[in-house]
């Protein structure tokens, strides 16, 4: 990242972007004090952040994407209506991908604060086939508008993650 | 409530297992934080929420089931006892009433009917009771009933009956009455006059543990005057063709005084023929003579009857008496006389029956000879077919037939009556002489010989016989020492043959000299003739074969005539044997309305016998221990029998655990049709 671009977080419970220096430093810190807070969606701050950024830009969208693949392509169509280059991070842990639990156990939703008991043993399979379908979904949907999609289990290592999404980034750009 | 098998309540554990599985899961309260239950949502609800109980009374109706099945195998007992109906002082009493006619001596019977109601006059509300009257057996009248009225009403219609005394058949019918009750104190009151005669010891009479037996002696004080008869005996004769018989009669005197200034009488065909005075010492016996009297006809009924005494049933003794008929029978042989000489001799001896014989020729044999005879005597000779051919008929009609055979023995082949083929002489008179041996001990012709030193067959040498092939449905009786049958019987129609391989003279055999000779002949001609010893008398409580009388009428027509006046039907499905349980004669009349036989019936003589003995004794015996303590009345744990009565429960438990299963079948179903 230059010295002389500026970077914005936002968040997407957040009513405004904020905007910070591009300083890294500045940037890391910003982020690693961020926490997950109040129930959001992408919808309304990727729309005010189309209309704040009249510049192109380079745009990294770092979500669990718990939303409706339609939901979310609407989010991000008028940043990519705009020329905007979007690269999204689906982050997702090992526990949301294979549901490994075995005791029948109340789960809490932490956006919204609902609780449902739940025996994990009875459903593990169509919450996988599921879980596989709205990645698929992402997948599709964000390849029809050209986003960069990747998938990170946090269960491995970020930087060989990184590294396998800049590489077949680098290859894609010879071919844009 | 108790329990026999109560580790089966362990699989009671089963069936809370489901229910603490759910109970466990709902109760665990560590909370997962989800980042979004947004697919949880998705899937559908049944399979994300925790499975509820859909039909709560399904499970209900399992669980019952469940639950009444594992309860019928740990096999509830009913402790009644703990907690009778009645209160724990409620008493099963049995009262043992002793109707033996000794029970007629003198007041004997009024003081022990007195006592009875005294006994039923203690059964409370509470009480059950129950009254058997005994004698040589035991009825139950009453059983355990707390109506004192129907108990009094018992002892009321009852009267002292012929029979003898036995306390045993009483106690073990008390003791199955008490083993069947479930109150917690049991109780036998015996009332008798407690005669030796009685009891011969324990007899296996227990009575379940913890049961009180009173004992209440009807005894006299005072010695009453008292003779019985023990019995007749009879010296027969003969004047102008007919018979007489002089009658004997016993009598014994118990007492310990003298009995004088009384008669006997004796009754015959409903006449007094005769009385005479008795007088008999203290403590012994005399006979008393009757002048002799004419057999005027078969079963003629005859009693001998002493004067009024204090006890009435033994003094009188009822017989029967007829004319010996004589067995007729008709020797066939060659009018030779040195060759019947030994039969001759022979049949002439006896009396009981005695024999008539008449000799004939093969070719004098008339059907009126035949007709008249019971048996036919064929002594070595050569048999024609026509005569063959009327001696089979004659036997399958029912007579019978003793076939001697000799050197010259014929029977025609094509009449098939003989128990064996007669075959060729065999001559044993060169080297040893052939023995008999192999004797059918069990057969009525060689029975009397079953006993050592009664008779031996093999120390007869027989020098020459027949060689005879037994035919088919023949039994060899004997044989001799190679083998060979020596006697054989055949069953032919209702009649019967036997045939002897060798002679009845000295020819061929030293058997006429021998004294095995004499009851052999006796024995084959009483078998053939069907003959059998008459029956004066029976005691009361013998039974009577009514099935030998039964071949002479017509079978679904015939009755029995008690002396009481009642009319037992007999048929054939009916039994054979009738128990005599009154004193005096039984008639068995046939389809025309005759008496075919007529039984005579007399009380045991030794129930005349009134020495007592000591009650303490049957109670020892009885119930155990010592006198002293069997008097306290205590409760009683239950009898197996009554313990297997409280432990039925299990039963009903398991039959509607089954019923709850099949119900939840049907809801099962209805709900996966629904």
């Amino acid at each position: 990242m230059r010295s002389t671009a500026w970077a914005s977080l936002v968040g997407s419970a957040w009513p405004s972007p904020q905007v910070v220096p591009s300083r890294r430093s500045v940037l890391a810190r910003r982020a690693f004090s961020l926490k997950p807070g109040r129930p959001g969606n992408l919808k309304g701050p990727l729309h005010k952040l189309a209309e704040h950024f009249g510049r192109r830009g380079v745009l990294v969208i770092v979500s669990d994407f718990y939303d409706d693949p339609e939901a979310i392509l609407d989010a991000v169509s008028p940043l990519r209506f705009r020329g905007q280059d979007l690269i999204a991070f689906h982050i997702l842990d090992p526990t949301e991908l294979e549901f490994g639990f075995s005791d029948a156990q109340p789960f809490e939703d932490l956006e919204s604060g609902e609780q449902m008991p739940v025996v994990p043993e009875a459903f593990r399979e169509e919450y996988r086939s599921l879980v596989r379908a709205h990645i698929d979904a992402l997948t599709r949907s964000f390849a029809g508008v050209r986003v960069d999609y990747t998938m990170l289990d946090t269960s491995k290592p970020l930087d060989h993650a990184l590294y396998k999404y800049l590489g077949s980034r680098s290859k894609m750009m010879r071919i844009r | 409530m108790s329990f026999l098998a109560p580790l089966f309540f362990a699989a009671l554990a089963g069936l809370a297992i489901p229910v603490l599985l759910h109970l466990t899961q709902r109760e665990k309260k560590q909370i997962i934080r989800f980042p979004s239950l947004m697919f949880v949502r998705r899937i559908p609800y049944q399979s994300v929420r925790r499975r509820k109980i859909q039909n709560w009374l399904l499970l209900m109706v399992r669980m019952a089931a469940l639950a009444l099945i594992v309860l019928a195998f740990t096999r509830p007992l009913l402790n009644r006892a703990d907690v009778p109906a009645g209160g724990a002082s409620a008493r099963e009493v049995v009262i043992l009433v002793d109707t033996s006619y000794s029970m007629g001596y003198a007041d004997r019977w009024a003081r022990a009917q007195a006592a009875a109601r005294d006994q039923i006059s203690k059964i409370n509300a509470s009480d059950r009771g129950s009254v058997v009257l005994f004698g040589s057996g035991a009825d139950i009248q009453m059983r355990s009933t707390s109506e004192r009225s129907r108990l009094q009403a018992t002892v009321d219609s009852a009267a002292p009956s012929p029979s003898a005394t036995r306390f045993s058949p009483a106690l073990k019918v008390a003791g199955s009455i008490l083993a069947e009750s479930t109150l917690p104190k049991r109780e036998v009151v015996i009332i008798s006059d407690f005669q030796r005669n009685g009891w011969r010891g324990e007899e296996g009479a227990k009575l379940p543990e913890g049961t009180t037996l009173t004992p209440v002696a009807i005894q006299d004080s005072v010695d009453k005057p008292n003779l019985s008869v023990t019995g007749v005996t009879f010296t027969r004769s003969s004047f102008s063709d007919q018979q007489r018989i002089v009658v004997t009669a016993g009598i014994t005197n118990r007492t310990e005084q003298k009995v004088s200034g009384g008669s006997m009488t004796l009754e015959v065909g409903g006449l007094m023929v005769g009385t005479k005075p008795v007088a008999v010492e203290a403590g012994s016996s005399a006979s008393v003579v009757f002048d002799p009297f004419t057999v005027s006809g078969r079963n003629t009924r005859a009693s001998v009857r002493l004067s009024e005494d204090a006890l009435a049933a033994d003094n009188t003794f009822n017989f029967v008496v007829s004319p010996i008929e004589p067995v007729h029978i008709t020797v066939v042989d060659r009018g030779n006389a040195s060759s019947a000489l030994y039969l001759t001799r022979v049949l002439s001896i006896g009396n009981a029956p005695k024999f008539e014989t008449v000799f004939r020729q093969p070719d004098a044999v008339s059907d009126e000879d035949l007709r008249r005879s019971a048996v036919v005597v064929l002594n070595d000779i050569e048999v024609g077919d026509p005569l063959a051919k009327r001696l089979a008929r004659y036997v399958e009609q029912g007579g019978g037939m003793f076939v001697a055979t000799g050197p010259r023995a014929r029977w025609p082949q094509d009449v098939d009556t003989l128990p064996a083929t007669v075959g060729q002489p065999v001559d044993r008179t060169r080297g040893d002489a052939a023995r008999v041996g192999g004797l059918e001990y069990g057969h009525p012709v060689f029975e009397p010989f079953r006993a050592p030193r009664s008779g031996d067959f093999s120390a007869i040498p027989v020098y020459g016989y027949r060689n005879l092939t037994a035919a088919m449905g023949a039994q060899v009786l004997a044989r001799f020492d190679a083998g060979t049958p020596a006697v054989l019987e055949r069953h032919v129609g209702r009649g019967r043959v036997l045939l002897w391989g060798s002679t009845l003279d000295v020819s061929w055999s030293d058997l006429p000299t021998k004294p095995v000779f004499l009851p052999f002949i006796h024995q084959s001609i009483r078998h053939l003739a069907g003959y059998a010893e008459p029956q004066p008398w029976l005691t009361v409580g013998q039974v009577f074969n009514t099935s030998a009388v039964a071949a002479r009428g017509n079978a679904n027509q015939r009755v029995v005539l008690t002396p009481s006046g009642r009319r037992l039907p007999l048929d054939d499905e009916g039994t054979d044997v009738l128990e005599l349980t009154e004193q005096g004669f039984y008639e068995v009349r046939g389809d025309a309305n005759q008496a075919d036989a007529i039984v005579a019936a007399n009380v045991d003589p030794a129930e005349a016998d009134l020495t007592p003995m000591d009650p303490n004794e049957i109670r020892a015996a009885a119930v155990g221990g010592d006198p002293e303590s069997a008097g306290t009345p205590s409760a009683v744990p239950l009898t197996p029998d009554a313990r297997e009565k409280n432990q039925r429960l299990w039963w009903y438990l398991m039959v509607l655990g089954i019923v709850l299963l099949g119900l939840d079948t049907v809801l099962s179903n209805r709900m996966a049709k629904a």
